[in-house]
């Protein structure tokens, strides 16, 4: 597993037109470019847009990316269907659901609940709740500990169907 | 512009090919380098309660105007600015397609009357001047250096009735 930067962040704009039609446009920007630094120079593209486009601007989101080139396999029988669902208390005393694909199975215990003893689910967790993590609700609301783990499935949809499914 | 709560997403891919998406919100203030180092711990404790494999992730940061301007009367998104530009590095290109560009921006005479993009315009010299200072790259990373070419591309259904109309 190699994760890398790609070479490009990009600056995506949503616009909409005098009907009410949607579309997007974007730019890119060296990915060493610091977030405070591209969102000012996207506050001064909007200004210039705004005189050539008829369009008004909704919305914008400044996108870095990074990519494994070196992929491992996925465990054999894994299926993104089956999650592991994290509920997290916030600071501010709601909850914040997150959920893991591919869940193990030896994680499950026998009534759905994942197993809060397994080491790495503890690790997991940690992780998430850490004074020091940077992790949050949507609401930028820190989370401080674990109140729910539990297996969940998912609809499979088409495009997620085996692609050998034998009659 | 109002910034919204940042966050990562994950793109992960099991055994069969099926890929979903994993998406945790990170702190208004995370900065890029932290965001990579958030996005490490995460695959790592993810990775060994999953089976499945992480391909590849993203920070995002969203932003939303919450008073936007009304667009411009007969503004239509089909009608885009195309602007080729051509980068630093062997055979190195960027394309920028601004949607509903004004037609008031479109040459009026000569052969490619209607079609070209008047670059003595000063909107469209100031847009220019701003993609080639050295701050924007194409998606490989090679910085713009100079327009090659702006014109008008209609894509489809360029005359579509509002459907207030029908």
């Amino acid at each position: 597993m190699a994760f890398n930067v790609k070479p490009a962040a990009t600056l995506t704009f949503t616009l909409r037109d005098a009907t009410g039609s949607k579309s997007f446009m974007s730019f890119d920007i060296p990915s060493g470019t610091l977030a405070s630094v591209a969102l000012i120079a996207a506050d001064g593209m909007r200004g210039l847009l705004a005189n050539v486009t008829g369009c008004a601007i909704l919305a914008q989101s400044l996108v870095y990316s990074q990519v494994d080139d070196v992929p491992a396999q996925a465990v054999a029988g894994s299926r993104v269907e089956r999650k592991g669902a994290f509920v997290y208390r916030t600071a501010a005393g709601k909850l914040a659901r997150y959920e893991v694909p591919g869940i193990e199975p030896a994680l499950v215990l026998a009534d759905g609940a994942i197993d809060r003893s397994n080491v790495s689910v503890i690790a997991l967790i940690g992780a998430m709740v850490a004074a020091d993590a940077v992790y949050s609700d949507s609401n930028g609301s820190d989370l401080r500990s674990i109140a729910e783990a539990y297996e969940v499935y998912r609809t499979t949809k088409t495009s997620q169907l085996p692609s050998r499914r034998l009659s | 512009m109002i910034a919204q709560q940042p966050y990562l997403q994950f793109r992960l891919q099991d055994a069969t090919g099926s890929n979903a998406i994993s998406r945790v919100h990170v702190q208004l203030d995370t900065t890029v380098a932290a965001s990579y180092s958030a996005a490490a711990t995460w695959r790592g404790a993810v990775s060994a309660v999953s089976g499945c494999v992480i391909r590849d992730n993203v920070f995002v940061l969203p932003s939303v105007e919450l008073l936007s301007s009304s667009a411009a009367l007969a503004s239509k998104d089909t009608m885009h600015g195309v602007f080729i530009f051509i980068c630093a590095g062997t055979d190195q290109y960027a394309i920028v397609r601004v949607p509903g560009i004004n037609i008031d921006l479109l040459a009026t005479t000569g052969p490619l009357g209607g079609i070209e993009i008047d670059q003595t315009k000063p909107a469209v010299i100031a847009l220019i001047e701003e993609l080639t200072n050295g701050s924007w790259c194409n998606q490989f990373g090679y910085a713009i250096v100079e327009l090659a070419a702006a014109y008008l591309q209609v894509t489809k259904n360029a005359f579509v009735v509002p459907a207030w109309l029908s």
